[in-house]
């Protein structure tokens, strides 16, 4: 019988989950080059719950014991990273830098080289191409693109150019499936094992005056928000049922009828 | 739940400072050389939180996931495109077509820097922006004269009251190699930064630091369509994170009222 509060408490604590990835997407509703993160809530009936702490005497001292079945009301799947292309917008404005592709911008950090689908630049103090936040926007070469006065262009395939010369190359490089991205902060991206190399990215164009929206699906949002809602006041009557029937079982079950 | 709370509030914030920002470029609008400005957003660093998820032994165990912390809003992006340059017939009406900038002296002594504007002859026939700071080097006019003009080389001539014509100086630009960086105080007048690097001599015509117009004012790069749409989509975003924090809100209050 208790066991059905932990269901109903499980479902509770997978929803508030969710809410956390859907209102950290919607508050990046407008933020360039955002990728929004899904999780699904995965619909297994049952899962094996096990004994914790003291040895079960079906099982060899230490180990954990099976206690039963534990139908799951739901369990957050890890969440995923979508990297579905953001819409293009238009902003006039020299420095800014849009991806069409899967090719991401590489960035010096003070943590090292991270990786950006965020293309607003600007310039720092000597004159280096760089993100608001001073990090230096990585050349081909693997050093810095350093921009003279005049006016600056940049080709499809990453040439930067100053008054019609070529002064640099952005490095668009890009991971294969099997080398995940965890997000650090800041619109960037790092290898999830520390090992994971880059290679120069095909087929993905540079556009300048252009930047990459946010791919966060608002009205998709809204929906699981509010599906999220219904799934957590289900969960919560659930748990008021469980009470009352324990309640029920301790107090008028043992009544002794007089 | 709190997280989510606060999540939610940051993007709230954020939207807040964008429709400011959107606000700030309509009001300068009419200001010749006011340049548009945008908010960056920058998703904050994730932070680890435990999810249940299934174990290889088909059991839950809780693991460590990253988990989004929502957005903050970093430097201000000005877009420095050059505004259409607009006649004036004024003289001393001076605009850079280019990245020049006029190097001015405030009455604190401080150097401070202009893309171009209005400039007038004070009462000493100094050279003056129209809020009174003189050019450096300054340039004064000999007794006697009645106008002044600027040429597209930034050569100044003092016109005398009889028409006799006079080269009195030159007015000379600067870059920086930053010039996103310099801090606006107003007046269309601009101070240098840290980020922005030091002033850098050139002369008009150079590349990157463009040519002198006189008798033309630039026109302000901002546009009105742009800002508008600006607003309307802060204003959805705002929405939605404000109906985010009601959601997270009610599921709190679903959670404290358990037990009645």
């Amino acid at each position: 019988m208790i066991r059905g509060l932990y269901t109903a408490a499980s479902g509770m604590l997978a929803s508030m989950r969710r809410m956390e990835l859907v209102t950290n997407n919607l508050a990046n509703a407008q933020t360039t080059g955002f990728k929004q993160e899904r999780t699904a809530t995965s619909t297994f009936a049952e899962a094996l719950i096990m004994q914790d702490g003291s040895p079960s005497p079906m099982a060899p001292t230490g180990s954990r014991g099976p206690l039963g079945q534990l139908g799951m009301a739901a369990v957050s799947e890890d969440p995923l990273v979508d990297f579905t292309q953001g819409s293009m917008q238009e902003t006039g404005r020299a420095y800014d830098f849009a991806l069409e592709g899967p090719g991401f911008f590489s960035l010096q950090t003070p943590d090292g080289v991270r990786y950006s689908r965020d293309g607003s630049f600007t310039r720092d103090g000597l004159g280096r191409l760089a993100t608001g936040e001073g990090d230096l926007v990585l050349g081909a070469d693997g050093n810095p693109i350093q921009i003279p006065g005049g006016k600056m262009q940049v080709r499809p395939d990453g040439t930067v150019q100053v008054e019609d010369q070529d002064v640099g190359k952005l490095a668009i490089v890009e991971f294969d499936l099997e080398q995940p991205l965890r997000k650090v902060g800041n619109n960037q991206f790092a290898p999830r094992n520390d090992g994971d190399q880059p290679h120069a990215a095909q087929g993905t164009a540079v556009r300048q005056s252009f930047i990459e929206s946010s791919n966060v699906d608002m009205a998709g949002a809204q929906t699981t928000m509010l599906e999220l809602q219904r799934a957590y006041d289900a969960s919560q009557r659930m748990i008021q049922y469980q009470d009352e029937l324990v309640g029920r079982a301790v107090n008028d079950i043992a009544r002794p009828t007089s | 739940m709190w997280t989510s709370l606060r999540t939610a509030a940051s993007g709230v914030l954020a939207q807040q400072r964008a429709l400011d920002v959107a606000a700030d470029n309509l009001t300068k609008m009419q200001i010749p050389g006011s340049k548009s400005q945008r908010v960056s957003f920058l998703e904050l660093a994730p932070e680890l939180r435990y999810f249940g998820v299934q174990d290889d032994q088909g059991g839950i165990s809780l693991e460590a996931r990253e988990a989004g912390n929502g957005v903050r809003t970093g430097a201000a992006l000005q877009n420095l495109s050059q505004g259409t340059l607009m006649p004036t017939d004024q003289p001393l009406d001076v605009a850079v077509d280019g990245d020049g900038l006029l190097e001015v002296m405030l009455p604190s002594g401080q150097l401070a820097y202009t893309h171009g504007g209005s400039f007038r002859m004070d009462g000493l026939g100094r050279l003056v922006t129209a809020s009174g700071a003189e050019l450096s080097p300054g340039i004064t006019a000999p007794a006697g004269t009645a106008q002044m003009e600027v040429k597209p080389d930034g050569t100044v001539i003092a016109v005398s009251t009889e028409g006799v014509r006079q080269e009195i100086g030159q007015l000379k630009l600067v870059r920086f190699n930053n010039p996103e960086a310099m801090l606006q105080i107003g007046q269309n007048l601009l101070l240098p930064t840290g980020g922005s690097g030091e002033a850098i001599q050139g002369t008009a015509g150079e590349p990157g630091i463009g040519t002198i117009a006189s008798g033309m004012l630039e026109s302000s790069n901002i546009d009105p369509r742009e800002e508008y749409l600006r607003v309307v989509q802060a204003q959805r975003a705002y929405e939605l994170n404000v109906r985010a924090m009601k959601t997270v809100d009610e599921m709190l209050q679903s959670a404290t009222t358990m037990r009645r």
